[in-house]
């Protein structure tokens, strides 16, 4: 009885899988399945990368402090422009204005101040190259953002006290992805410049960290 | 006995291939409208990320056969939805691995710097040295044809006395556009306004024409990126009886889109 149960099993074992097998060949042409492990040059079609709508510019504004040598804490305002040439690499522009306040000096002596008032409206420009040091992702409660850690180094102008003043400055930041075209970055720059508004000349680092939203498109 | 179980064997086969066909043929997402969109994987499977970066997860593949809508480029990745609704981001490279409704592969791939051709704006800025004063200069490039192209450009330079800027436009000849280190030639016109520093002297500004020979090398490091090396050589037509000669010595980059 059980040797009879087992030939019955092994000849329906034997039959599935020749049959099977069989009809599985017969399905498959040998030059397909050539095909299908070797992929053989394939003249590709060129292709207008400009239909692709693409999203290499980034836009926005920004809010912050700026901390000016000799000259307080201000609000600063500003725009930037950036442009992401690889997944790394990204140049962007920024312009910012603030207002500078008294120095102590001018506070505690009484006298003239240095600056009329009008020579206390600052303003700055400069060009970065920027690195995508670290992206990843962010979680916020529940959420997960994706984001990207960056460093910026770059050059520009400072106008102020009726002079400009060529300026280095250096920061990094984070950019955090609402979606795939809005961020909302947190920056901290260093500016740094020499002015000789005292004298002598006094080289200057004014920090500035700032918040901002910006747009990809 | 046995042609029995061999029958129910290939009943069993034939339903089995007929559930296969049936899931090829699965309708296509109703927003998948622009058939031109659509690709289909040849390769045994891609990889689809969070975000356009090789830093983001790799949440999710794409195997072969299945179809996938293409959705916009962000520089060298590219969103694109499966069948069943996820969306997720796929490099240039991995593109290479599909084919369009007709069959065709398209070419996804870039010639790396070969492609600088298809942009045709550049922005860009150099900074070095105007008669001893720190310069920087911010521009804007047209390339008008592979040769000759025109520029925008501003220059600040900071002197001890003095701040200089120029505005000029300019016209650039490359004789050479196909090398990768290319050299060229600058002819160009423009203002430049002498402000001195209020601290030291007072004094009026003082606006000059300013005319500009020119020459660098540009080095295409890939499709977007140039970097420069250039000298130039000023001619400041002043109100005075001698014009004034400076030279201007600069490197910087530019990035073309």
């Amino acid at each position: 009885m059980e040797s009879w149960i087992r030939r019955f099993i092994l000849i329906a074992l034997i039959n599935g899988t020749t049959l099977s097998a069989a009809s599985f060949a017969q399905g498959t042409d040998e030059g397909q399945l050539l095909n299908d492990v070797v992929q053989p040059d394939i003249t590709r079609r060129e292709m207008d990368e400009g239909l692709i709508d693409s999203e290499d510019f980034e836009f926005g504004f920004y809010a912050g402090v700026l901390s000016f040598e000799d000259f307080g804490s201000n609000d600063v305002y500003g725009i930037r422009l950036a442009y992401h040439v690889t997944e790394d690499w990204f140049v962007e522009a920024n312009y910012g204005f603030s207002k500078l306040q008294h120095t102590s000096y001018e506070v505690l002596s009484g006298s003239a101040p240095l600056l009329s008032d009008d020579q206390r409206n600052l303003s700055y420009y400069n060009l970065n190259l920027g690195y995508n040091l670290l992206p990843g992702e962010v979680y916020i409660g529940k959420r997960a953002f994706n984001s990207s850690f960056y460093i910026i180094i770059g050059a520009g102008n400072t106008l102020f006290a009726d002079n400009d003043y060529f300026t280095y400055n250096f920061g990094g930041g984070l950019r955090l992805f609402i979606n795939d075209w809005i961020a909302v970055h947190w920056d901290v720059r260093n500016h740094i410049m020499a002015h000789a508004l005292f004298g002598e000349e006094k080289e200057i680092q004014n920090l500035e960290t700032h918040m901002g939203l910006t747009l990809f498109f | 006995m046995s042609f029995r179980l061999t029958s129910f064997g290939t009943g069993l086969l034939v339903l089995l291939m007929c559930f296969g066909i049936n899931a090829k043929a699965e309708p296509l997402p109703a927003h998948w409208q622009n058939s031109e969109q659509i690709l289909t994987v040849t390769a045994p499977y891609i990889d689809l990320r969070l975000f356009a970066g090789r830093g983001y997860p790799i949440f999710h593949i794409i195997e072969k056969g299945e179809k996938l809508y293409l959705l916009k480029r962000h520089n060298e990745w590219f969103k694109v939805e499966t069948t069943n609704g996820k969306v997720g981001w796929v490099n240039r490279r991995e593109m290479n691995n599909t084919k369009n409704e007709q069959d065709i592969a398209l070419d996804f791939s870039n010639n790396g710097w070969r492609d600088k051709h298809k942009n045709r704006f550049e922005i860009g800025l150099t900074a070095g040295s105007l008669e001893g004063a720190i310069a920087f200069s911010p521009f804007i490039t047209y390339h008008l044809t592979a040769n000759i192209s025109t520029e925008l450009a501003y220059t600040q330079a900071y002197g001890n006395f003095s701040t200089l800027k120029i505005g000029a436009i300019s016209l650039t000849h490359q004789p050479f556009p196909k090398w990768r280190v290319s050299p060229y030639f600058r002819l160009g016109s423009g203002i430049i306004q002498t402000q001195p520093n209020t601290i030291l002297v007072q004094s009026e500004d003082r606006e000059d024409p300013i005319l500009t020979v020119g020459g660098g090398i540009m080095l295409n490091v890939s499709h977007r990126l140039m970097l420069r090396m250039e000298y130039d050589s000023h001619t400041i037509m002043t109100t005075r009886d001698v014009n004034e000669e400076v030279s201007e010595w600069k490197a910087g980059f530019g990035v073309l889109f």
